[in-house]
């Protein structure tokens, strides 16, 4: 009877990590940890606490596991993505003087760096990125904006960098570093940024 | 209590190097050229063998290759691949898996973005960009059973081969 039991405990634990269909980890992150919103077979699990684990039963139904991975679990099964995990982009924030193409001082020297950033990666790949605030005319931000990135773009040209891996965009007022409402103006937004991958 | 995994060691073999030959009745693709302004990503860790599928060719992937919307990636039991996309998006897959790069726009001037991805099988990190950042709901992963939203975030995946 005792025997019994404890058998019908063992079939009756949910579906462990380990043996799931599918399995998702939801991992640390700078900011704290996000979240994963885990969809299927008409239900749905939300997680949002670093190092949970969702396991996919064989109806395609995601549950926490009872008996969730340990985080050296974790590293061991996914070792080969971990592995592989690329650099994390860097990225410098330039800013210029007044309405002009010129870089300030500070951003300029910043610029020395970012081409030692680019030389010490392999297969680098650069993104020089305009930006504008919300204040004043748009199509005059957007032409300023981008003939800032393109001057940065040709700085780093003249230091070296290979033009290939550098690619010029401007995003406007769409990705601002401090969001505002329309027509404020906010100088920190007015702004180069140079990724480097 | 519980059984213990048994986890493959990754081979650490060498890449192999693109293929540039043209022969008779079958053509092998060449690497994307560096300006060509449709690629999305750009491969930046390579170990074992990886392919890459396109336009309905097959070739070896290797370290420094650049990828494309709609491409598939699939490693065998040797290889992994981590690769960066145009708007900081990290991803990398393990061995035995088969990727497709399903949805990728990345314009916000232009209100332009979406990121998704099908993971048939295998294994995959994901670490989100900025896409993630301006959009959440831009952001899908889909796998046999589930499909994924994410929040700013980055998360491990595991999808067991069909039977």
């Amino acid at each position: 009877m005792v025997r019994r039991i404890v058998t019908l405990c063992f079939v009756a634990v949910a579906v462990a990590a380990c043996e799931a269909k599918e399995t998702f980890v939801l991992l640390p992150d700078e900011d704290g940890s996000g979240a994963i919103e885990v969809r299927g077979a008409g239900s749905e699990l939300l997680v949002d606490s670093a190092w949970s684990a969702v396991a996919v039963d064989d109806e395609g139904v995601p549950r926490r596991p009872l008996l969730g991975m340990s985080r050296a679990a974790v590293v061991s099964r996914f070792s080969a993505v971990l592995d592989r995990q690329p650099r994390p982009p860097h990225t410098e924030i330039l800013h210029f003087e007044t309405g002009a193409v010129t870089l300030t001082a500070p951003a300029r020297a910043r610029l020395a760096d970012v081409v030692v950033m680019i030389d010490d990666r392999s297969y680098p790949d650069v993104s020089v990125v305009g930006h504008t605030d919300r204040a004043g005319d748009l199509a005059l931000n957007l032409e300023l904006s981008r003939r800032r990135a393109e001057a940065v773009r040709d700085l780093l040209v003249s230091r070296g960098v290979d033009p290939e891996v550098i690619s010029v965009t401007s995003h406007g007022e769409s990705n601002p570093l401090v969001p505002t409402e329309d027509d404020v103006p906010e100088p920190r937004n007015r702004r180069v940024e140079v990724i480097v991958r | 209590m519980l059984s213990r995994l048994i986890f493959e060691l990754v081979c650490r073999s060498k890449a192999a190097a693109p293929f540039l030959i043209i022969a008779a009745g079958f053509q092998l693709m060449t690497p994307l050229p560096a300006d060509a302004a449709d690629w999305i990503g750009r491969v930046k860790t390579l170990e074992g063998i990886v392919y890459v599928e396109r336009d309905g060719s097959r070739d070896i992937l290797s370290a420094g290759d650049r990828v494309m919307l709609g491409d598939w990636l699939e490693t065998d039991g040797s290889g992994s691949v981590g690769i960066a996309f145009r708007d900081n998006t990290i991803i990398s897959i393990g061995p035995r898996t088969r990727l497709l790069l399903r949805e990728y726009a990345f314009a916000p001037a232009d209100d332009q973005l979406g990121f998704a991805l099908d993971l048939v099988r295998g294994t995959l990190l994901y670490i989100s960009g900025i896409i993630a950042k301006l959009l959440p709901d831009a952001v899908e992963v889909r796998t046999p059973a589930s499909t994924v939203a994410v929040r700013g975030t980055r998360f491990l995946a595991a999808v067991e081969p069909e039977s």
